[in-house]
């Protein structure tokens, strides 16, 4: 039996599933977590991004029994439903970032830590960090774009969201 | 039937009793509008009560609809104002569920803030072709959508005139507004949808357009209508769906084209954890000749399994013997090889000429190189994947895809069938196609009894 920390709240984990199962798997199959994408299941595409404690790591590539006791944000965590949006969900509508959206959760995941690090980032900076998330639209100019808009939504807040 | 009269498996999750309502209450508007066609009118609680639900159900079905207005299959518009437009076409992120949509209010002059948009539900009765490709989804869906807006939006003008006892040719409409200056009335679609529901459709040939000029929709930038779903993470693609007690399979084909799998170690492969099952699919149709709307079903192995994880893991397991005696020949090299064949043959056939082709490299700098490009398929981030939910009578089946025609019926028969002409469940599976690679959409079989006999 696994316990995971996802979004605040514990899962237990049957013992059916087995323990070395991705992290991806288990949010999407096993907690019915839907939003986090998966893309290539090999690492490469970063469509799976959730935060463990915080930091962007592709779920696909972490058996769920490492992230046992460590903190799982995944895009549904960001801002409860109906609640209001993050700076960076807002900034993602007002750009009109997605076309078919089906990178954008783990553009967004991606896109928040990298402004929890660096609040104002460069171009520069973006695209380095941004590199790993593969959009198959070639959204990559609204999402720099966006990430300018609530990186400066950020300053005005001082931070919060 | 109104969302207020839909009671929903409470066993199901939010999301799916909300498609489950959304689909109760489109197919009862549906059907309305199956008989509307027959009277020519716009229609009432009256009409739906003939087709849906005994006694009471009918009743309440019947008061709660009395007050919305569909005038076609592109917009509803209900008491409390909320206008509801249907995107018919695949949304794979050219933006059409956004676009088409918007299309439809430009001619309704409906206020964009009041917009709900839903995917609507694969019929070609109702909406013709319902596919994504060659970029045609707005230059074909222009005009009739233009049209689907204005025969509303002159219902509404009707509605209002009758109401006042004033001339249609001294009203104007703007942000789901009907005004008379004279009289410095006003009122808005929703107060008006009972009343236009009433009227008869007019001919959509016949509607008049408004000029360019006086477009306040087109060509501003809306952001996209999924945009929320999207950033918030909810479900919206073919792979999303989840139903009660799913389980989740993966399909190995075969590794040509028309080879067969003749046998596999499917004991070893169902004592693997997590696995449930796994078993050889007998292929049906001819899988070389590629036919859009053909009974091909392709052999391979299925194995089924209570993750998708562990139905991957079980497949890296699977040893299958092939029989490819029948298997196409085709292979890239030798595209490669035919292709480089051909080019080197002189032309065959002139197809146009124009300028002096001669001239003009003798006179510049010329750049030469050669770009070949491999066969691929969209290589799109979502894997292609399928969701069917078995109901002992029905199926229902949510695929991820640019084309949402459902195929044609009589030609959907597995041989067996094809003989008695009856349909067994695999035939019935095969009978169903849906899309998107945003969808909220599915179809059925057997469609349900209230949908129009004409998509069938």
């Amino acid at each position: 039996m696994l316990s995971l920390d996802v979004n605040g709240k514990t899962f237990e984990v049957g013992d059916d599933v087995d323990p070395k199962t991705p992290l991806l798997w288990v949010l999407r199959d096993a907690l019915g977590l839907v939003g986090t994408k998966y893309g290539c299941g090999v690492g490469q595409c970063s469509a799976c991004t959730v935060h463990l404690n915080g930091v962007p790591i592709q779920s696909c590539q972490v058996p769920a029994e490492s992230a046992v006791g460590q903190r799982i944000t995944t895009i549904e965590g960001l801002s409860a439903t109906g609640a209001p949006l993050t700076a960076v969900q807002q900034a993602w509508i007002e750009e009109d970032v997605p076309q078919c959206g089906y990178c954008q959760a783990g553009q967004i995941m991606r896109a928040t830590a990298l402004l929890a690090r660096t609040p104002k980032p460069t171009d520069e900076q973006i695209d380095t960090d941004m590199a790993a998330s593969i959009c198959r639209c070639g959204t990559y100019t609204r999402i720099r774009k966006a990430i300018h808009n609530a990186a400066a939504k950020l300053a005005k807040t001082g931070g919060a969201s | 039937m109104s969302a207020a009269d839909f009671t929903p498996n409470p066993y199901l999750p939010e999301y799916l009793q909300q498609i489950e309502q959304q689909r109760a209450v489109e197919a009862a508007l549906l059907s309305r509008r199956s008989f509307i066609k027959v009277t020519g009118l716009a229609g009432g609680g009256l009409v739906l009560a003939m087709s849906i639900g005994p006694g009471a159900e009918k009743a309440a079905a019947q008061a709660a609809v009395s007050k919305t207005f569909a005038a076609n299959p592109y917009v509803q518009i209900r008491a409390d104002g909320k206008i509801v437009l249907f995107a018919k076409n695949p949304e794979v992120g050219q933006g059409v569920k956004t676009s088409l949509p918007m299309i439809v209010a430009e001619e309704l002059d409906a206020d964009w803030q009041q917009v709900e948009v839903q995917q609507s539900v694969i019929d070609a009765a109702l909406y013709g072709p319902q596919v994504a490709g060659g970029s045609t989804s707005t230059p074909t869906n222009w005009d009739p959508l233009r049209r689907a807006g204005a025969t509303a939006r002159a219902m509404l003008v009707s509605a209002a005139a009758k109401t006042w006892s004033v001339p249609e040719s001294e009203l104007s409409t703007e942000n789901s507004v009907v005004r008379h200056a004279a009289s410095n009335r006003s009122a808005s679609y929703g107060e008006l949808a009972a009343v236009a529901a009433t009227l008869p459709v007019p001919d959509a040939a016949s509607v008049t357009l408004k000029p360019r000029s006086s477009y306040r929709l087109l060509g501003k930038r809306i952001t996209g209508v999924d945009n929320e779903k999207i950033v918030r993470g909810e479900p919206l693609f073919g792979i999303d769906q989840r139903v009660p007690g799913m389980v989740f399979a993966t399909f190995t084909k075969a590794p040509a084209i028309g080879a067969r799998a003749v046998s596999a170690n499917l004991a070893e492969i169902r004592a693997l954890p997590g696995v449930k099952d796994a078993f050889i699919v007998t292929e049906s149709g001819n899988p070389i000749i590629f036919s859009p709307a053909g009974p091909t079903v392709l052999s391979g192995v299925a194995i089924l399994a209570n993750s998708t994880w562990a139905a991957m893991q079980a497949k890296k397991q699977l040893q299958v013997t092939w029989d490819e005696s029948g298997a196409s020949r085709d292979s890239w090299t030798g595209a490669v090889a035919q292709a480089k064949a051909i080019a080197a043959k002189p032309a065959a056939k002139v197809l146009g000429e124009g300028g002096n082709v001669d001239g003009a490299f003798a006179a510049g700098e010329t750049v030469e190189a050669l770009y070949t490009y491999h066969y691929v398929s969209h290589a799109d981030l979502e894997p292609q994947n399928c969701t069917a939910w078995f109901k002992g009578d029905s199926i229902e089946i949510w695929r991820r895809r640019k084309r949402r025609r459902p195929p044609s019926m009589a030609s959907r028969r597995c041989s067996a069938c094809r003989k008695t002409g009856s349909r067994c469940t695999s035939c019935a599976a095969a009978a169903v196609s849906v899309a998107g690679s945003r969808t909220t959409a599915f179809a059925k079989w057997p469609p349900s009894p209230n949908r129009p006999a004409a998509s069938r």
